[in-house]
């Protein structure tokens, strides 16, 4: 469903225009934030996306590189804002968006310095590594039971769209405009009550992938520890903001078909829960991986001093091979996946053929789920 | 129980897959693996060691031909019962390469400034140790 949640009927383009502006000062705010964190979320021993010494950190060098990158984001973060004030008082409708694009730029390019004035306190490469000599777990029948609800709910909308499919109206809103009139229309058909039902199984299936592909194929990069059991901890709430997501996305995409069974189909829906669902969403996500730090640092920060370190330094993957500090390729590394050295999660290694692949699955679900919604929906 | 963590240097002249079947080699002597304990699959710890997977497959094959692991394919590593072989027969040729290798050990750490008291401190030590995997095998 993507109904236009900033109308507010008939209060007219200019109040739309204004609230958006609000919006993307807003989101643009948000993300200058949390770029403004981002450097102390890192393990300790990774510093813009370079492998240093864990107690860099605390030296002039790395705080007045900190203090740049930070001048930076916030000078860029105000001219974004007010290109987004000064497009909407222009009565544009584009220009606004700009300054999200302004702002991304900003970041990269004060990122980059910061990279760069880093590169020469890099820590020297080590050999060392360890590693548990234990199997992984693919987290067992309640895992694999809880990956398996989001479907069944699905399962369930589908069955009961069939079980009352002459309630449904022969055709029935499926989109709605800034005014609120539906304005995309979807048919009694297969395609038109079933198609969004298959585009959130097949987001879910990519979701359920990348689950199994975190637990059984990441590296462990601390093997003992703190650091190790901190890690272990991260791993899991990766995991369950994945699981969060999946349901997020079934119940979503469950409810557009079921709107077409309300008495009064062609009003717009309201769309508060969805605003409010989206938003405790975000902000719980980001309040988790911030709370874990990347790697599990902050945790194994939060357990002592020396917890957090090791003997090994790093995160086992040799700078050389990070391009501009956020694409990993290294045809020598057996992981596909890796932790990410700006940012908290994963990210692929574009050495291996395997990402490749993952990538094209990737772009070929955004196309099927267009393809799929584009046969679902018609405009008049 | 604790963790099994196997170390290994990548910078070291010893190739990965002679460590890694060392490492795990003094974790079977020790006892510390038992027959019947699964081993991680050959990509788990190439991922985690940061090492191709033919050096892990090697170091696996090297135990598996000592007779420690089982690599049925579809079932994953894991641990055999095995005894150890009867000492003192006619094939001199395990003693003396180990007496070789001893030798450059040695020579290695007492180029390196250990003291001879400490070099035989050390390998007192290791007496003891084996002594005591040998009693708990019998």
């Amino acid at each position: 469903m993507s109904a236009h949640v900033f109308a507010s009927g008939s209060s007219g383009i200019a109040a739309v225009l204004d609230l958006m502006a609000w919006f993307l000062a807003a989101v643009i705010l948000l993300v200058a934030v949390l770029f403004h964190r981002l450097p102390e979320i890192t393990r300790p021993d990774i510093f813009f996306a370079v492998t240093v010494n864990p107690d860099f950190r605390a030296s002039g060098d790395a705080r007045h590189v900190l203090g740049q990158f930070r001048i930076a984001l916030w000078i860029q973060t105000a001219i974004a804002v007010a290109i987004v004030f000064a497009g909407t008082a222009a009565g544009s409708t584009w220009v606004p968006l700009a300054g999200i694009f302004w702002q991304a730029a900003g970041v990269l390019a004060a990122f980059l310095r910061a990279r760069s004035g880093t590169l020469p306190h890099a820590a020297a490469p080590t050999g060392q590594r360890e590693a548990e000599l234990a199997p992984r777990s693919a987290g067992g029948v309640s895992f694999g039971l809880l990956q398996a609800g989001p479907f069944a709910i699905l399962a369930a909308c589908a069955a009961y769209l069939k079980a009352n499919w002459k309630r449904i109206p022969e055709r029935f809103p499926v989109h709605w405009g800034a005014d609120g009139r539906p304005n995309g229309w979807a048919t009694r058909s297969p395609s038109g009550v079933y198609g969004p039902l298959v585009t959130g199984a097949i987001i879910i299936a990519l979701l359920v992938v990348l689950s199994y592909a975190i637990l059984i194929l990441t590296r462990h990069v601390r093997a003992s520890g703190a650091a190790a059991g901190a890690e272990s901890r991260f791993r899991q709430a990766q995991l369950g903001v994945l699981v969060v997501v999946e349901y997020f996305v079934a119940t979503m995409l469950a409810g557009v078909p079921l709107l077409a069974l309300r008495q009064q189909a062609s009003q717009m829906p309201s769309v508060a829960p969805v605003i409010v669902g989206a938003l405790v969403l975000v902000v719980g996500i980001f309040a988790v991986l911030i709370y874990t730090g990347q790697g599990g640092a902050r945790l194994a920060r939060a357990e002592g001093p020396g917890a957090a370190q090791s003997a090994v330094v790093g995160d086992r993957t040799p700078d050389r091979c990070w391009k501009a500090g956020m694409f990993y390729v290294n045809p020598d590394d057996p992981a596909i996946l890796v932790e990410k050295r700006f940012g908290i999660g994963y990210t692929l290694n574009f050495g291996h053929p395997a990402a490749w692949i993952l990538t094209g699955a990737l772009l070929l679900v955004a196309v099927l789920s267009a393809v799929i919604a584009g046969l679902s929906t018609h405009a008049h | 129980m604790t963790a099994k963590l196997i170390e290994i240097d990548l910078s070291s002249e010893v190739p990965a897959y002679a460590q890694i079947a060392g490492e795990i080699r003094a974790l079977l002597v020790t006892s510390e693996l038992r027959a019947g304990d699964p081993l991680p699959t050959v990509r788990q710890l190439a991922v985690d060691l940061t090492v191709h997977h033919n050096t892990v497959a090697q170091a696996y094959r090297i135990l598996a031909d000592e007779g420690w692991l089982d690599l049925r394919r579809g079932r994953g590593a894991r641990v055999l019962p095995r005894s150890r072989p009867a000492g003192g027969g006619g094939d001199k040729k395990p003693h003396a390469t180990f007496r070789q290798q001893l030798r450059r050990l040695l020579a290695k750490a007492a180029a390196e400034g250990m003291s001879p008291e400490a070099l035989a401190h050390q390998l007192k030590l290791h007496a003891r140790d084996v002594r005591g995997w040998l009693k708990g095998e019998a």
